[in-house]
């Protein structure tokens, strides 16, 4: 069965915190490589790894992972601006 | 396993290991029929080639203790490469074995010690292999 695509926030979420690879790696107990690849979308965590990197980012799991293309962080921030201006 | 060297370069090892066994069980062949064991120096060549191509590319970066680790030390993602590895190497190994013994026993050769010693070296580093060939290249930042 072919798995489909889990877009992730955790390159940017990794840098916000000023984290390496490594750091987060250690973090969440994978190699660094791991983290690479999760940031490039080319591997699915499981969803004890995607608990664990969303108690490191202290957000909601659905925050950080979605089967859909993420929008920035900062024109989700506009938006809700926006909702509450209107 | 760091691998720092890019994907092609890595490939270029896998491509020049794997010519280099296959030069060693070829040339101890061809010694064999020429009789002349003077020829045996010239095994040292890709011999040479071989260790110092496994050291680089598989020693140094790490591959070739990946491979050999215990499932308990591996990460998940880690854990799915090295069962893609393992199943990529079975099915290679088997085919290119029972291929080799089929034109060994069709032209009538002899299995050697050279051949077997290859045997078992490429039944270990195919593995590596595999992850050398695919494996994108992640630096620690950026």
């Amino acid at each position: 069965m072919k798995a489909r695509k889990i877009y992730n926030r955790i390159a940017i979420l990794r840098k916000e915190k000023a984290l390496t690879r490594k750091d987060l790696a250690g973090k969440i107990g994978v190699n660094f490589q791991t983290v690479g690849y999760l940031e490039r979308e080319e591997y699915n965590p499981s969803l004890d790894l995607a608990f664990r990197i969303s108690e490191v980012f202290k957000l909601p799991v659905d925050l950080i992972f979605s089967t859909e293309p993420l929008k920035p962080l900062s024109e989700l921030i506009i938006e809700k601006y926006k909702s509450k201006l209107d | 396993m760091e691998l720092k060297t890019s994907k092609s370069n890595r490939r270029i090892g896998v491509i020049l290991n794997f010519i280099c066994i296959t030069s060693i069980v070829l040339l101890f062949e061809l010694i064999k029929l020429k009789r002349n064991p003077t020829l045996l120096i010239y095994e040292l060549i890709p011999l040479v080639i071989l260790v110092i191509g496994y050291i680089i590319y598989f020693g140094k970066t790490g591959l070739w203790k990946f491979t050999h680790k215990s499932l308990n030390d591996l990460d998940e993602r880690e854990l799915q490469l090295s069962n893609k590895s393992l199943r990529f190497s079975y099915i290679i190994f088997t085919i290119f074995t029972l291929g080799l013994f089929l034109i060994y026993s069709v032209i009538e050769l002899n299995i050697n010690m050279v051949l077997v010693v290859s045997l078992l070296y490429l039944a270990h580093i195919l593995p590596s292999y595999f992850i050398s060939w695919t494996e994108e290249s992640v630096s620690n930042e950026d």
